[in-house]
């Protein structure tokens, strides 16, 4: 191998150790654990005919949610999660939702930290027949 | 120093990725030539590979290259391990061999130039120190060897075809004989002044080169380094001057 030829692999070799080491240290540093807070729509389905909102459940749940940074990463880019308020079973009066964020679909590698509100209340009534 | 703690964390990974650089560059050179550049190629795709499927949770694919990676360090210290045993032999006598080469090539060159210089033979040897010296030196012939006594006297001999001309140690070999120097412009020196120390004063002014002149007339040494000469050395006396002049990074 000639002189330059000896350099630019010299050269070569350091930049792909470079590379690989910032790869490693990426991989590691994406591996580390951090918390996320996200916003989660909540919505309202399977009211019973014949049955109306008295008061609504709030519009969104805030979460802290903790895991690898490259799984909350995922979670941020990626779609939304929603809450699911299902009525389908519920006849008229107040129902009480508690520990909503186990309704929540999430990665199973992150964890809840914490909820607000953390429970809430749905009130159904008889619309009025005229 | 209280800004200094805040970055902490930052300094922590530049120093963390700077070390992991280190680390594996000084690894890769265990392996030698294109192959290392191989190495490190896949092992950057793997872990891109590993970054991307976690990313995308791409569950069997990353088991594969979680897999790949993992046993990597064991599939190379098996492929590499003449090259491994290699390297540490290399690394725990690295320091003894470079002076052991320094302290050869002088010895050797010591020893020939006193011997031709007894003899009344004429030699010029040029060692190349920080500035190359291809550049000034006209025709010659190659030759890349082990610098030993027995070559540099035989190169020296009057029935050689290469006997004219300087003889050429770069980086601790023999790379070159019969080469014509440049002679000296120099308006002062004596007129008396042979063409061999002539010819090295001329190579001497222009570059950083130590140049030692065996002379056929009266069977001295001379040494000449930066448009300077230095006669009537004895053996012991260049050796000690070359060691002081000659350091072993120009001679590996």
């Amino acid at each position: 191998m000639s002189r330059s030829g000896k350099e630019s692999h010299t050269l070569l070799v350091r930049a792909l150790s470079v590379v690989l080491a910032f790869l490693l240290w990426f991989s590691l540093v994406l591996e580390r654990h951090d918390e996320l807070s996200l916003t989660v729509p909540v919505q309202v389905e399977g009211i019973a005919p014949g049955l109306t909102l008295g008061s609504p459940p709030p519009k969104t749940l805030e979460m802290k949610v903790s895991g690898p940074r490259i799984v909350l990463l995922r979670a941020r880019l990626g779609e939304a999660p929603v809450y699911r308020v299902d009525l389908s079973r519920s006849g008229a009066g107040v129902t009480t939702f508690a520990a909503p964020e186990r309704l929540v679909k999430l990665d199973p590698e992150l964890t809840v930290e914490t909820v607000f509100p953390g429970s809430f209340s749905v009130t159904l009534q008889t619309q009025a027949t005229k | 120093m209280t800004e200094l703690l805040q970055n902490r964390g930052l300094l922590q990974d530049l120093l963390d990725l700077a070390l992991t650089a280190f680390v594996v560059y000084r690894l890769s050179r265990l392996v030698k030539g294109v192959m290392a550049q191989r190495i490190l190629g896949v092992l950057c795709l793997l872990f891109l590979g590993h970054l991307l499927t976690r990313f995308f949770a791409l569950s069997a694919a990353r088991l594969l290259i979680d897999a790949l990676l993992a046993s990597s360090v064991v599939v190379l210290a098996v492929i590499f391990q003449t090259d491994i045993r290699r390297a540490f032999t290399v690394l725990t006598r690295h320091q003894h061999e470079k002076n052991e080469t320094m302290s050869d090539v002088i010895d050797e060159l010591v020893f020939a130039v006193a011997s031709l210089a007894q003899k009344r033979i004429g030699a010029l040897i040029v060692i190349e120190r920080s500035i190359p010296v291809d550049t000034y030196l006209a025709v010659g012939t190659d030759i890349d060897a082990k610098v030993t006594s027995e070559l540099i006297s035989s190169i020296f001999l009057p029935y050689s075809p290469i006997h004219d001309g300087a003889v050429i140690i770069q980086r601790g070999k023999l790379t070159k004989a019969g080469c014509f120097l440049p002679l000296t412009q120099n308006p002062e020196v004596n007129k008396n002044l042979g063409t061999r120390h002539r010819a090295a004063l001329g190579l001497s002014e222009l570059v950083d080169a130590v140049v030692v002149v065996a002379s056929e007339e009266s069977g001295t040494v001379s040494l000449v380094v930066g448009g300077k000469k230095t006669d009537n050395l004895d053996p012991p006396a260049l050796g000690k001057l070359l060691r002081r002049l000659v350091e072993p990074r120009w001679l590996k």
